[in-house]
C-alpha cells in the first residue's frame, strides 16, 4: 500500500515526473559515460605504453609519432633509415630496441613488420600456432582473429595504406602461423610480420626515391629479377634487427626501453638536435594529451553535474508546489492514524525513488552511447568500451541518490509540521 | 464509549474556550450545534485528538487521550476513531477504493472483504470504486468517506457538518446512512453542526454558545 501510495502520487502529475527523471537521467549518463570512457581509456593508454621510454622516428609531431607508433591510432610522421636507428638501438643506455614497420593494413588492421620481441614487450603469448620466423609469415592479435575470421594458414592480402580500400598487395600473399592470446593490449589489434615482408612490398619505391617508405603509394617495378635476389636474401631466415644489415632499409619507429632512467634525460635531446630523427617520450606526451582532454573532460562533467543540480531542483518544485493541493491529504492521512514520521517519509521516498529510477535509467542511457560509440569508431580505433560498472559510479549514485533526497528533505519537512487541525478547519 | 472532563481550549493569543462535558455510549448520536465561530470544529477537533487541550480530560474506550505521546495519539487516532469532514479530502492520486482501504491500512486494522462489500453496497458507492476522486459529486464524496470512516470499525466517529455542502436529498441520504451504520456497527456518533435540517433527526443534542 505504501508503495502504491509514492508510485500513484509521482505518476499523479506524470509531466513533472518525467522531466524529473529525465533530466536525472541526462546527468546520470553523462557523467556515467564520462567516467567510463576516462577510465577504460586511461587505462588502455596506461598499458599499451609497456614502460617504453622513448620512442624514435620521422620529424614531425611528437604526440603523432608515440600515438602511431605506440597505440597505432594515428598515421606515422614518415620513415627513418634503419642504419641510423641501429646506431641508437646499440647506444649503452638502451636495453631493449624494437624496430616497427607499417603503412599496410588488412581490413584495417594494421600490418606491422617488427621482431618477436614485440610481443614480449607486452607480455603477449601464443594462443595456437608459433611465432613468425620467415617473411610472410603474420601472427594475428586476439582481435583480428576473431573480427576477421583468419585461421592458422590462411592466406591474405595486404592493403595499402589504413583504409580498406586501399590499393590491394596482390603479388604476396601472408600467411597465418600463429595467433596471440587476448591481451588487452596493443597487439590484440595488429598483425605482426618480420619485418623484412614489409621491405619487400615497398622494395622497389626505396629505390626510387630516397624519403619514400612503406606509407607511398606502391609503384610495381619493372624488372621481376630485382623480386628475385631478394627473395633468395629473405631466405635466411633473419627476424632481429641486430643480424640484418641492409644499409638502405627504412623503418617506421624504433620503440626503446632505457637501462637507466638517466637516459631519458639525455637521449632524446641528443636524438633531436643531431640527427635528422626525433625522439618523444610516450609519458609526457600521454601527460600533454590527458591534460588537454582533462579541460573537454572537466567542461563536460560541470554541465553534467549542473543539469543534475537542475534536475534536484525539479524534483524539488514538483514536491513542493504539489505540497499545497496535498496538504489535506496528508492531515486526512494523519486523522486516520499515520505517524508524522510516515508522511515524511512517504514525500521522501518519491525522491528517493525519482533518483533511484534516473540512476537506472541512466546507467542505461549511458550503455546505450557506449554501445553506439563501439558501433561508429570502434572499427577506426579498434578499440571497444566494456560496460562493466566502474567503482566510481558508486559515488556517482550515492550523489543522484543525495539530489534526490536533499530535493525532497524540504518539502518533507514541512509535511511532517503540518499542523492538522488547521489545516483541517481551512478546508 | 466518549466522555469529557471540564474540557478547555485556549487559542494562542486568543480567546478561551471552556466546554460542556460530553458523555455518548455505543450506538448512541449526540448532535453538538452552535453558530459558526462558536468553536464547534475545535471541539470535535479536540475530541478527535487532532488538537490537545489546555485543560481537563477527553477520555475515548476508557484511555485519556490528553496524556498519550504524538506517536500513540496518531496510532490511537488511527484505531478507534473515524472522520467524516464537510468537504471530503481525499488522496488524489488513489483510487475511490484504495483511499476507503487506506484507513484500515493506516489503522492497522484488518477488514474483511465481506463486510467491505456490504458497506458499499449499503452506501451505494459499488460502482465508484474504481474512480479517482476528483470525479465523483459531493453526495457521492460524502457516502465515499462515511465508508471509509466506519469501515476499520472505530469506536467513535466524527462528523463536522458532513451535510452542510449537500442538498436536501443527499443531506437525508447522508444523515440516515450515518445513523443507521453507526447503530448497525455499535459506534459512537457525533456530529457537530449549525445545519437546521439534522436537528429533527437526532434528538440528543448540545448546544453551544
Amino acid at each position: 500500500m505504501i508503495f502504491k501510495i509514492i508510485y500513484r502520487s509521482l505518476i499523479h502529475k506524470p509531466l513533472n515526473a518525467l522531466l524529473s527523471l529525465f533530466l536525472l537521467m541526462l546527468s546520470v549518463a553523462i557523467i556515467s559515460l564520462l567516467l567510463v570512457a576516462g577510465t577504460q581509456i586511461n587505462n588502455k593508454l596506461d598499458k599499451d605504453l609497456a614502460d617504453v621510454d622513448m620512442v624514435v622516428g620521422a620529424k614531425g609531431s611528437p604526440l603523432q609519432l608515440v600515438l602511431s607508433a605506440l597505440y597505432h591510432i594515428d598515421a606515422p610522421t614518415g620513415n627513418i633509415s634503419k642504419k641510423e636507428a641501429d646506431k641508437i638501438a646499440a647506444n649503452p643506455l638502451v636495453e631493449t630496441a624494437i624496430p616497427l614497420s607499417y603503412g599496410d593494413s588488412y581490413k584495417g588492421y594494421r600490418i606491422v613488420g617488427t621482431i618477436p620481441a614485440y610481443v614480449e614487450l607486452y607480455g603477449g603469448k601464443l594462443a595456437i600456432g608459433s611465432f613468425f620466423a620467415k617473411p610472410f609469415e603474420v601472427v594475428l592479435g586476439a582481435q583480428v582473429a576473431q573480427r576477421t575470421g583468419l585461421k592458422i594458414g590462411d592466406l591474405f592480402h595486404g592493403n595499402h595504406g589504413e583504409e580498406e580500400k586501399g590499393e590491394e598487395h596482390e603479388e604476396f600473399d601472408y600467411k597465418v602461423v600463429g595467433l596471440l592470446e587476448k591481451s588487452g593490449m596493443v597487439i590484440d589489434q595488429l598483425i605482426l610480420t618480420p619485418t623484412e615482408s614489409v621491405w619487400d612490398i615497398h622494395e622497389e619505391e626505396e629505390e626510387t626515391s630516397a624519403v619514400a617508405g612503406p606509407m607511398m603509394p606502391m609503384v610495381r617495378k619493372a624488372n621481376p629479377s630485382d623480386d628475385h635476389t631478394d627473395l633468395d636474401h629473405l631466405d635466411h631466415n633473419i627476424t632481429t634487427i641486430e643480424t640484418k644489415e641492409a644499409p638502405d632499409k627504412q623503418i617506421t619507429a624504433l620503440l626503446l626501453k632505457f637501462k637507466s632512467p638517466m637516459a631519458i634525460m639525455t637521449l632524446p635531446r641528443i636524438i633531436n638536435a643531431e640527427t635528422n630523427m626525433q625522439a618523444a617520450v610516450p609519458t609526457l606526451e600521454i601527460n600533454r594529451l590527458m591534460n588537454m582532454m582533462g579541460i573537454g573532460i572537466s567542461a563536460l562533467q560541470a554541465i553534467a553535474f549542473a543539469i543534475m543540480l537542475i534536475a534536484g531542483l525539479s524534483v524539488f518544485v514538483a514536491l513542493y508546489n504539489r505540497l499545497k493541493e496535498r496538504k489535506f491529504e496528508h492531515a486526512l492521512m494523519r486523522s486516520m492514524g499515520s505517524s508524522r514520521s510516515l508522511i515524511f517519509w512517504l514525500l521522501l521516498s518519491e525522491g528517493i525513488l525519482l533518483s533511484l529510477l534516473g540512476f537506472i535509467l541512466g546507467l542505461a542511457l549511458c550503455r546505450g552511447g557506449l554501445a553506439l560509440l563501439n558501433k561508429v569508431s570502434g572499427k577506426d580505433f579498434h578499440f571497444y568500451f566494456d560496460f562493466g560498472i566502474v567503482p566510481e559510479e558508486g559515488w556517482l549514485f550515492a550523489i543522484t541518490l543525495f539530489i534526490g533526497i536533499f530535493a525532497a528533505v524540504i518539502p518533507a519537512i514541512k509535511a511532517y509540521r503540518l499542523n492538522i487541525a488547521q489545516t483541517l478547519s481551512d478546508g | 464509549m466518549i466522555h469529557t472532563k471540564d474540557l478547555t481550549y485556549q487559542y494562542a493569543g486568543g480567546k478561551a474556550l471552556s466546554y460542556p462535558d460530553v458523555d455518548v455510549l455505543r450506538g448512541e448520536t449526540l448532535l453538538i450545534i452552535g453558530h459558526s465561530g462558536c468553536g464547534k470544529t475545535t471541539l470535535l477537533h479536540l475530541l478527535g485528538g487532532l488538537l490537545r487541550p489546555t485543560n481537563g480530560q477527553v477520555v475515548i474506550h476508557n484511555q485519556n487521550t490528553s496524556i498519550l505521546s504524538d506517536k500513540k495519539l496518531d496510532t490511537f487516532r488511527g484505531q478507534h476513531i473515524g472522520f467524516v469532514f464537510q468537504k471530503a479530502h481525499f488522496v488524489q492520486s488513489l483510487t475511490i477504493k484504495d483511499n476507503i482501504l487506506l484507513a484500515s491500512y493506516l489503522s492497522g486494522k484488518s477488514y474483511s472483504p465481506q463486510n467491505f462489500n456490504a458497506l458499499t453496497a449499503k452506501l451505494g458507492i459499488t460502482s465508484l470504486l474504481g474512480k479517482m476522486p476528483s470525479t465523483l459529486s459531493e453526495g457521492e464524496q460524502q457516502r465515499v468517506s462515511i465508508a471509509r470512516a466506519i469501515l476499520h470499525q472505530p469506536d467513535l466517529v466524527l462528523a463536522d457538518e458532513p451535510t452542510s455542502s449537500l442538498d436536501d436529498e443527499n443531506t437525508a441520504k447522508v444523515a440516515s446512512l450515518l445513523l443507521n451504520l453507526s447503530l448497525e456497527f455499535g459506534v459512537a456518533l457525533i456530529i457537530v453542526t449549525h445545519d437546521e435540517r439534522l436537528k429533527t433527526l437526532i434528538t440528543q443534542q448540545l448546544h453551544l454558545s
